[in-house]
């Protein structure tokens, strides 16, 4: 209870200090809304040549519904930059501090993120909700109460999957430095191998199976898959069984670099 | 009189070109810092296009044409886009949207009043962005690609039109950075408004009639994206009306004075926020 109460004040004081930049969240949202916007209108005009039929097996009102969903997800956890702090913190020493605290420092980062991700979540809906309002008549309501579960369980996934990247990018510094072009690489490949622009179904042959197979397709295509009722409850479960295979290769990474990565970790300065 | 005042502006052009080419060799120093990171992040903004390219094939697997254009034509407005991103990117976008409001808010700027030199030339200039230098090779390629595949008659008029407006949308762009750069002044965002500016912008790698109704007004004559990538693309393949070439032009000359305005407007508001 008491490690938990630690992590909760930890929680809340981030939670504080993100609220002084939430004007600067909203208008990064607000930057990645009017993409999704402008993705929106290109599919509604595809599908004027398609008047009663489907494209990619995704009916006007399913990939509307996929756009908009997706860049939401995507909006929240686009927007945040756990790895970049982590970074400073090893380059600029400021880890010794935490080291001297009585707190882990892995959970410490992680309940960062998740504050961040919650506040920018709470932005994106607002960001997004002007855009649902205007494409209200073709948004579909998920089939059931347990497919939206399993929809909110999957972006929950995608979000750790998404923390543990960054993580990974960001421990390197031990060695490395500075490290935040291999975090650019993971950002701009993220865009569309996570299928936050498009379903990774539409994508051409080698590059589907790629992306299929990767673990970034857990941030938004796979959530949003099971939001549209595309997947069977087997394929729900098998996604679930990768997801914790993957989550579990991403543990055993993070602790073996970070085992590494302090023993050879210094710290100069006052 | 009149020489002396022409030579005048020559050796202020020559002085601020050397001003240039001295933040530019800063800059490359400055970026070359951590080679892993630079040379990461060349091949990652290369990379983007190919992502951007993906997409488009993608959409163009599926459906035959978008508002009338075909797949060959998208990319040429994309690679419109793409050459005005890389002008955009190397220069000034990010000096105005990124590192100055880190300058007010660290004091950088208030010492930077000081220098006997333009402020707003420093603040455009002062990072040449040598990562987005690369980016010019995938965007000569999709040029390249869409003009062997679409056969469009090449006409010096046309082409001579394209050019016009790729400079009148590298001003609109910069006049639109700039206005949003001076609410800095006020506002002090860190990010913000330059990701808020990319996602606006990023709307233009699209053939603007894809929008409808209000949004269609909106888009090319209230915040006319399409001087950006489609209506340059219109002038190339002589669609585009002379009345609408004279707006963008026109249009793009006033809203470059009012940024200006803006500027210093703010600028005479401005108070130190550092210590």
């Amino acid at each position: 209870m008491i490690f938990l109460r630690k992590y909760f004040y930890i929680f809340k004081s981030t939670w504080q200090e993100y609220m002084a930049y939430r004007a600067n969240f909203f208008l990064e949202i607000l930057g990645g809304a009017a993409v999704s916007g402008a993705i929106l209108f290109l599919w509604v005009n595809a599908y004027k040549n398609y008047p009663a039929g489907t494209i990619g097996g995704y009916t006007l009102a399913e990939m509307v519904t996929y756009i908009i969903g997706a860049g939401l997800i995507f909006s929240f956890i686009f927007t945040t930059s756990q790895g970049d702090e982590i970074d400073d913190d090893i380059n600029e020493g400021l880890l010794s501090n935490y080291l001297l605290k009585p707190l882990n420092v892995n959970f410490y980062w992680l309940t960062r993120d998740v504050a961040r991700k919650i506040l920018t979540g709470l932005l994106g809906t607002v960001a997004f909700g002007a855009i649902m309002i205007f494409a209200s008549k073709y948004l579909i309501n998920p089939a059931s109460s347990a497919t939206l579960a399993f929809a909110l369980s999957a972006v929950v996934f995608g979000a750790l999957v998404h923390f543990s990247l960054f993580y990974l990018t960001s421990i390197i510094s031990f060695w490395l430095g500075r490290t935040w072009g291999f975090r650019f690489v993971i950002r701009v490949i993220l865009e569309i191998a996570s299928g936050a622009i498009i379903p990774l179904s539409f994508l051409p042959g080698i590059w589907k199976n790629i992306f299929e197979f990767l673990p970034l397709k857990f941030i938004a295509y796979f959530p949003m898959q099971i939001y549209l009722g595309k997947l069977a409850i087997l394929e729900i479960i098998s996604g679930f069984g990768q997801g914790i295979l993957w989550l579990a290769i991403f543990a055993g990474l993070s602790r073996y670099f970070w085992k590494k990565g302090i023993k050879h970790y210094t710290a100069v300065g006052s | 009189m009149k020489i002396s005042n022409g030579l005048d502006f020559v050796k202020k052009i020559i002085r601020y070109l050397r001003l240039l080419k001295a933040f530019s060799i800063i800059s490359l120093m400055d970026q070359m810092a951590y080679p892993a990171n630079f040379w990461l992040a060349i091949i990652t903004k290369t990379l983007r296009i190919a992502i951007i390219l993906l997409f488009f094939k993608a959409v163009y697997l599926k459906v035959n044409n978008i508002s009338g254009w075909g797949f060959d034509e998208a990319l040429f407005i994309f690679a419109t886009f793409s050459l005005i991103d890389f002008a955009v990117s190397v220069t000034f976008f990010r000096n105005f949207l990124f590192w100055f409001s880190k300058y007010l808010r660290n004091g950088f700027f208030d010492y930077r009043l000081a220098k006997p030199a333009n402020l707003q030339f420093m603040t455009a200039f002062q990072a040449i962005d040598f990562m987005d230098l690369t980016t010019i090779v995938p965007t000569l390629l999709l040029y390249w690609y869409a003009l062997t595949q679409m056969n469009a008659a090449l006409s010096i008029v046309n082409s001579a039109l394209y050019f016009i407006l790729l400079a009148n949308a590298i001003l609109f762009i910069y006049s639109f950075v700039l206005i949003l750069a001076t609410f800095n002044f006020w506002t002090i965002q860190s990010t913000g408004w330059g990701r808020f500016a990319a996602g606006i912008l990023w709307m233009a790698r699209y053939p603007t009639d894809i929008y409808s109704g209000v949004w269609k007004i909106a888009f090319n004559f209230i915040f006319p994206i399409a001087f950006i990538a489609t209506w340059p693309a219109k002038a190339f393949l002589g669609i585009l009306s002379w009345q609408n070439i004279l707006y963008a032009l026109v249009f793009t000359l006033i809203f470059f004075w009012l940024a200006n305005r803006f500027w210093n407007f703010g600028l005479k508001h401005y108070s130190s926020a550092s210590s």
